[in-house]
């Protein structure tokens, strides 16, 4: 039937080598390495421009590498029979405006040797009310979802989602979660990238940080987390700050100062030894975004 | 091949539902046909072996090139720009069945233009050839415009859309103009009528006047028709040369 790759051995679906990829002026990616094993829900977290949705063109046979080596399956996105069981979401979703969801469902699945039904497309996203619709007439929200519906066409086993969810409101957010995680619990394989840094801590087993084509740091969101160790110290002041240990990023409004530190318990100390006027002091742990602002602003003080 | 179909299928539906794309285009050829083809068809002696089907193969060509060329040139370089187009290239399939169903819903308009054409040079002129006839005369501009789609699908991959415009504007006058399928080549200057036995547009006129037999001495569909497919190859490789360098939409 299907002329199908065999798994590699050390179930890796998708790997990138020392990848580099240069546009005109800039180098989107600096040689990047990248394992996004079987199973689970892998994430690649960046500021915008860092270069993941290139890494993720790469992947999907898009583009190819100036320098290294781009893996899908074991073989080569570029050959379209290495990407039967791939599907991806890209960032910006359109369609042929005068054609109906239906239509552009069964186009899609005329690409597969085995797709799924197209019922069950409609059903697992929640569309089956609009495959009687041009896609001109669709809302956004609406648009992103036949996009994804669109990327399980083939019966995949990896899925690549290009922030599946930017633009979409709170229901339809946590909808779209829904509906990875059924994925993932039937042995899916899911790279996404996100600026929603609530969307990989809700979803992701792994995260992998990028920022200007490098990645820097790697791990669940737990070990980024150990490995920035910083806390969340806010309080309430009129004058000035003191200078204080481990502050690693300072931010103030009106009487309101939020600070992340790498020691917290030493931070209090010294705060209070300074007799400075304070109130309302909360500690809390970082969030994934906190803790990503952290790793990128060491990466711009480092280089 | 059942891909082909699928996107020729879509591709057809997509513009059906947009008449004011497809009706200007249909009645082009037509229109053209009424204001100068007519007149033309009726000068030629009622004691030639082939009537107006000389005039009216002109004008089918005409108009099978704007829709074969033209369109899908511009077309192809405003779709590349769109989203869709990312999506349909991860799929797993290669550039030729997007090519093939392009050419044959192109194909299929083709035939909404010439068919009105026809009807008219019927109504109007001195049309010659039997029905039997018509088989290999609209066989013959048919299999001749498979170039020419390959050849906007070339442009449309190599340009951007504001550039495809004009591009494909010069390029279809220069086609028709240089081919001789416009105004008799003699009334150009002398260096034109130099280049048009080299015109791809030439071999094709040549190519469908001889297979009906309207040819003048010394042509032969057999070598226009090398000459076509030549042509054919040459533009099937740059069209797979750009498809494949493309990587979407390039900035700088």
């Amino acid at each position: 039937m299907s002329e199908e790759k065999d798994e590699p051995t050390d179930g890796v679906v998708a790997r990138l080598r020392g990848v580099r990829k240069r546009f005109a002026s800039t180098e989107a990616l600096k040689g990047i390495d990248l394992d996004v094993h079987a199973g689970g829900v892998v994430a690649l977290l960046g500021p915008n421009g860092a270069g993941k949705t290139t890494a993720i063109s790469l992947l999907s046979g898009l583009r190819t590498a100036d320098e290294g080596t781009v893996e899908l399956f074991g073989g080569d996105p570029r050959d379209p029979r290495t990407r039967q069981r791939l599907g991806v979401t890209p960032q910006d979703t359109g369609f042929p405006e005068q054609l109906k969801v239906s239509e552009i469902i069964a186009l899609v699945r005329a690409h597969y040797p085995d797709p799924l039904p197209a019922e069950e497309l409609l059903g697992r996203l929640e569309i089956g009310h609009l495959a009687d619709r041009q896609t001109g007439g669709l809302s956004g929200g609406e648009r992103r979802r036949l996009a994804v519906a669109l990327a399980f066409a083939g019966n995949p086993r990896l899925l690549i989602l290009d922030e599946p969810t930017t633009g979409l409101d709170v229901d339809a957010r946590r909808a779209l979660w829904a509906v990875v995680r059924d994925f993932v619990a039937i042995d899916g394989t899911v790279l996404l990238t996100t600026h929603y840094l609530e969307e990989a801590e809700a979803l992701a087993d792994e995260v992998v940080v990028i920022d200007q084509g490098t990645v820097i740091a790697r791990g669940s969101v737990d070990a980024i987390k150990e490995q920035v160790q910083v806390t969340r110290v806010r309080l309430r002041v009129v004058d000035e700050l003191p200078d204080l240990p481990g502050v690693v990023e300072h931010e103030r409004q009106r009487e309101t100062t939020m600070l992340l530190t790498t020691d917290a318990d030493e931070l209090v100390r010294a705060l209070v030894r300074s007799d400075v006027a304070f109130s309302k002091l909360e500690v809390t742990p970082v969030s994934l975004e906190d803790a990503f602002l952290v790793l990128t602003e060491r990466e711009k003080v480092a280089t | 091949m059942t891909l082909a179909l699928a996107h020729a299928r879509s591709n057809t539906v997509e513009l059906l539902r947009q008449p004011g794309y497809w009706l200007p285009s249909v009645a082009f050829p037509s229109l053209f046909f009424v204001f100068f083809g007519i007149s033309a068809a009726n000068q030629i002696p009622a004691s030639a072996p082939v009537g107006a089907e000389v005039v009216l193969t002109q004008f089918l060509l005409f108009g099978v090139l704007g829709i074969m060329f033209f369109q899908f040139g511009v077309g192809i370089a405003e779709e590349r720009q769109l989203p869709w187009d990312r999506t349909l290239r991860v799929l797993p399939a290669s550039a030729t069945p997007r090519f093939v169903g392009r050419v044959l819903s192109a194909l299929l308009f083709s035939v909404f233009a010439m068919v009105p054409v026809v009807i008219i040079a019927l109504l109007t002129t001195n049309v010659k050839l039997d029905l039997a006839g018509w088989v290999p005369w609209f066989g013959a501009v048919f299999a001749g415009a498979i170039p020419f789609g390959l050849m906007g699908i070339t442009l449309g991959f190599a340009t951007t859309t504001k550039a495809a415009l004009p591009i494909a504007n010069i390029g279809f006058l220069l086609m028709s103009f240089f081919g001789d399928l416009f105004i008799p080549v003699e009334m150009l200057p002398s260096f034109v009528q130099k280049l048009t036995p080299w015109m791809p547009t030439f071999h094709w006129k040549v190519f469908v006047l001889d297979v009906i037999g309207a040819g003048d001495r010394g042509d032969s569909w057999q070598r226009a028709g090398l000459f076509l497919i030549g042509w054919t190859a040459f533009f099937l490789a740059t069209a797979l040369f750009v498809y494949r360098r493309d990587e979407g939409a390039r900035y700088r």
